[in-house]
């Protein structure tokens, strides 16, 4: 009877934490790859 | 303790040795997150149904613990912008700033799934009620907070009027947990905070609080994530050329 309703609570529970935890994950890696990279590049310049 | 608390504080006020800590603390949040999160269902898919509301008394299991992290989430950016305005600490800012979506999206969590339960329950998605009307007033406050940072270019103008605003937002935090109390609300009182004698039967009281656990150690998990980018894009700030802010 209230089958809609609950599995519409759920779904949209998933899909709010799920999207949440993929966009963290996404700006953390993409934060540490610019990280690395910005090393990277300062120690070729003193290698140089 | 205090002293001992301090102390903590000082040593993580270094965020390389943050960052080393949160490294460490990272996967094994995460792990607890996802065990406590499957207990927890596990445990709600064999709660029986309830007298009165029959099986949507499931919506339950996600929505009161969606609540509880709004208030949880809201009070942990205020603490954490108290300390980063009085006592300076240089975590503070970063730690409210990793909050705030997080505890949006608990909010926004509650708002619809206490929608999705409001119709089949009282036979209408809304009402303009006390409880209600202060949740979304919490929900727009955390919108604010959130794009308050993001419209201050200078990082420590923008860090001092966020904190300024979550401070003042806080007076929200009570209105909505005593909204129940205060005023006629179509909203139920407490349930579960009358530790003496709860309200709701031990069927329904224990997934509650599983749930309750595994919202909290997700909020955390997801804030120490959120944290260590900010640490990240901080480190980036600090070395671009000026004029020339990176795109974080």
């Amino acid at each position: 009877m209230y089958d809609i309703y609950i599995y519409a609570s759920y779904g949209v529970t998933a899909v709010l934490l799920g999207g949440l935890i993929i966009v963290s994950f996404r700006q953390l890696s993409k934060a540490r790859r610019q990280v690395f990279a910005l090393e990277a590049g300062e120690l070729k310049k003193e290698d140089e | 303790m205090l002293k001992a608390l301090e102390n903590i504080s000082a040593f993580y006020a270094n965020p390389t040795r943050f960052m080393a800590l949160a490294r460490q603390v990272h996967r094994p949040l995460w792990a607890l997150a996802i065990g406590v999160l499957a207990y927890g269902l596990y445990r709600v898919a064999y709660v029986p149904a309830d007298y009165q509301q029959g099986d949507s008394v499931r919506i339950m299991f996600v929505h009161v613990p969606a609540a509880w992290m709004s208030l949880f989430g809201y009070s942990f950016i205020f603490i954490a912008s108290v300390t980063a305005l009085i006592f300076r600490h240089p975590l503070g800012h970063v730690a409210a700033r990793a909050a705030a979506p997080v505890g949006a999206v608990f909010t926004l969590l509650a708002l619809i799934t206490g929608s999705l339960w409001g119709q089949p329950m009282w036979g209408t998605w809304w009402v303009w009620d006390a409880r209600l009307t202060s949740v979304l007033v919490l929900f727009f406050i955390y919108l604010g907070y959130i794009a308050l940072w993001q419209a201050i270019d200078e990082p420590t103008r923008a860090a001092r009027a966020a904190s300024i605003l979550a401070i003042v937002g806080f007076i929200n935090v009570p209105i909505v947990k005593f909204s129940v109390d205060w005023w006629n609300t179509l909203h139920q009182p407490a349930s579960v905070s009358r530790l003496a004698r709860p309200a709701l039967h031990a069927d329904f009281l224990y997934p509650l609080l599983i749930m309750g656990a595994g919202f909290l150690v997700l909020f955390l998990a997801l804030t120490l994530t959120r944290m260590q980018m900010e640490v990240l894009r901080q480190r980036l700030r600090a070395r671009a050329p000026k004029g020339e802010p990176p795109h974080v």
